[in-house]
């Protein structure tokens, strides 16, 4: 799938979602458009991982649209879907028995014939992607028996053999101690800025979200509250009233601009 | 999966091709009364066959080829249940195949229906329809609840299984003995009475399913991650799991039609093969029809041998292995 100049890589419109009576996305709008970064943020609960689910259509949208360079996500094939985006989710099987570079090589999937085995051109392919997330000396190492951060790693490894042109990740530092956090940043980064790949993240680390993206979507209650540039929300009141609770602010070094802090109780 | 992780996979498939060799060759000169290779070469003379040649080529020769086939066929169903369902206790008897096909042939030798179309008998026909049946109702149960999950379908499965059980019972406390005591042995599985015309039967269904199978080996290995990634990566978890099933049930109605419910290969195989060839379904899927079929005929030859002359069922051979089989995955999986 190719990205045509200037069309939007996804356009959601009007998107509704229900579980049983509560309603998980109220009528949520957006864009994502080629080599932006764009952070979801928002409590627990606004609906942000099913967004996120409906545009790789891991659910399918029963109410409003998902585009995908112009076409309904639910038109397309799951494979060509695929061709073109890579989906980090939340959280990893329990039981993943494979090694790093078998699982690398799985995501070449929607790119090669299901039906051979991957050859040895394949693997070293699958390699260089794990070399780029500094993850090269893990390749014989089984996934499952791997640290949160080092998974993670391996999982955004799986999703670039995809080849995609637009990376979503669900929640892709939580959990992580501060080095891996760092770490995924930096890949993140380079990925954005040096081959233009566009990312969708949905993460609660604010300042990572301030500091990283192009653009924040904020939601609340299933609906896109906000959606423009860091530096809008980054202050008060609307922080405070997107996640209910008070904020401290500190303005970082140059470009590094304001990072927030939910204020101590004591 | 590559020349860097296909080297122990290479050795254990020459010791497993070898050693279906060896087995496929040995069996049939094994029995309660033992042939050498001298008694059946001169199979290709002009000569009227000797009793040797008969016992050889008519008798053990396709029964070790069923054996095979049924082994084979079951151990590659029952790893693909266990990509699809991601459980290590999946196979295609846990969503109740065995109790819908036992449930069949019970009916038919309740009904004491004789018809038959050439070369296929009644029982087997409804043995095949009995599992086609519990197998399409347990995926329909099971995708008609709200919310549906794997979780579900094998809950539904035991459900099934269960009341086909109760339904067997129920036949069975009306039954005479004659009837009873075919049911009965019916259900213990057995490769005894057969053909090659049984061999062909088996062998058409368990090759079509087998083959729908073996094609989505990348799909069951992205299926075993769980279907959050699998569809991240573009499998379209409904079409590969709707295949699967029902090129399962095709293939094991083929198989427990012929041969009644042989249970635990399906389960048992896929594990050991895994310790062997690694988790990769490519490697896997050829290793659990190489493995299968080479412990399926093992089984059989232990059954016709060890009290000759008399047979011990199958079932009841696979069954005392899966017992502590079972125990075995609970203390190496424990959770």
């Amino acid at each position: 799938m190719m990205p045509a100049d200037n069309c939007p890589i996804y356009s959601v419109r009007s998107l509704s979602y229900e579980i049983g009576d509560k309603r998980v996305l109220d009528s949520v709008s957006m864009d994502a458009k080629p080599g932006e970064f764009i952070a979801v943020v928002g409590p627990n609960g606004a609906g942000k991982s099913t967004l996120l689910r409906h545009l790789v259509r891991v659910i399918m949208p029963p109410k409003g649209a998902v585009l995908l360079y112009g076409k309904c996500v639910t038109t397309l094939r799951q494979r060509e879907i695929a061709a073109g985006v890579g989906y980090v989710p939340q959280s990893s099987p329990v039981y993943l028995p494979f090694t790093a570079l078998q699982f690398v090589l799985m995501g070449r999937y929607p790119r090669m014939n299901p039906l051979v085995r991957p050859d040895d051109r394949e693997a070293a392919r699958a390699l260089e992607i794990l070399n780029d997330v500094g993850m090269a000396d893990f390749a014989d190492r089984r996934v499952d028996m791997m640290s949160g951060g080092e998974r993670q790693k391996i999982f955004i490894a799986a999703a670039l053999a995809q080849e995609p042109s637009v990376l979503l990740l669900d929640e892709p530092t939580t959990y992580l101690d501060p080095k891996h956090q760092r770490d995924i940043q930096r890949i993140l980064q380079s990925l954005h800025r040096e081959r233009g790949t566009s990312v969708v993240a949905v993460t609660h680390d604010i300042n990572f979200a301030a500091r990283f993206s192009d653009r924040i979507v904020a939601m609340k209650k299933g609906a896109a509250v906000y959606d423009g540039p860091p530096d809008g929300l980054m202050r008060k009141p609307r922080l405070e009233e997107l996640f209910d609770t008070e904020f401290d602010y500190a303005r970082g070094d140059g470009e590094d601009g304001v990072f927030a802090f939910p204020r101590r109780s004591l | 999966m590559t020349a860097r992780t296909r080297k122990p996979a290479t050795r254990a498939f020459a010791s497993l091709i070898l050693l279906a060799a060896v087995v496929a060759v040995a069996a049939p000169l094994v029995g309660s009364s033992n042939v050498s290779f001298s008694d059946i070469a001169g199979i290709f003379d002009a000569e009227p066959p000797t009793a040797a040649e008969r016992i050889f080529w008519q008798v053990r020769a396709p029964r070790v080829i069923l054996a095979f086939i049924a082994g084979a066929t079951l151990a590659l169903c029952g790893l693909s249940f266990q990509a699809v369902f991601r459980n290590p206790l999946a196979s295609p008897f846990t969503l109740g195949v065995s109790g819908g096909a036992a449930f069949g042939a019970v009916l038919a030798i309740k009904l004491g229906l004789a018809f038959s179309i050439p070369g296929v008998s009644v029982t087997q026909i409804f043995a095949f329809g009995g599992a086609l049946a519990s197998i399409f109702l347990v995926y329909g149960i099971a995708r008609a609840r709200k919310g549906f999950t794997m979780a579900t379908m094998l809950l539904t499965g035991v459900a099934v299984s269960f009341f086909f059980s109760a339904l067997i019972m129920f036949i069975q406390f009306f039954a005479d003995y004659a009837h009873s005591f075919s049911m009965v042995r019916w259900m213990m599985g057995s490769l005894s009475i057969v053909g090659y015309k049984q061999v062909a039967q088996a062998a058409v269904l368990s090759a079509a399913g087998g083959a729908a199978i073996f094609l989505r080996r990348s799909e069951m290995n992205l299926l075993t991650a769980g279907d959050e990634i699998a569809r991240g990566r573009g499998v379209d978890v409904d079409r590969s799991r709707a295949a699967i099933f029902f090129a399962v049930s095709l293939a094991t109605g083929g198989v427990v039609a012929i041969c009644g419910p042989i249970g635990f290969v399906g389960l048992m195989i896929p594990h050991i093969m895994r310790l062997i060839v690694g988790p990769d379904h490519f490697d896997l899927a050829p290793a659990c029809i190489l493995g299968g079929g080479i412990f399926l005929v093992l089984c059989d030859t232990f059954a016709r041998t060890a009290i000759s002359p008399f047979e011990i069922p199958i079932g009841v051979i696979t069954a005392m292995l899966g017992g502590p089989f079972f125990i075995w995955l609970l203390f190496r999986h424990p959770n």
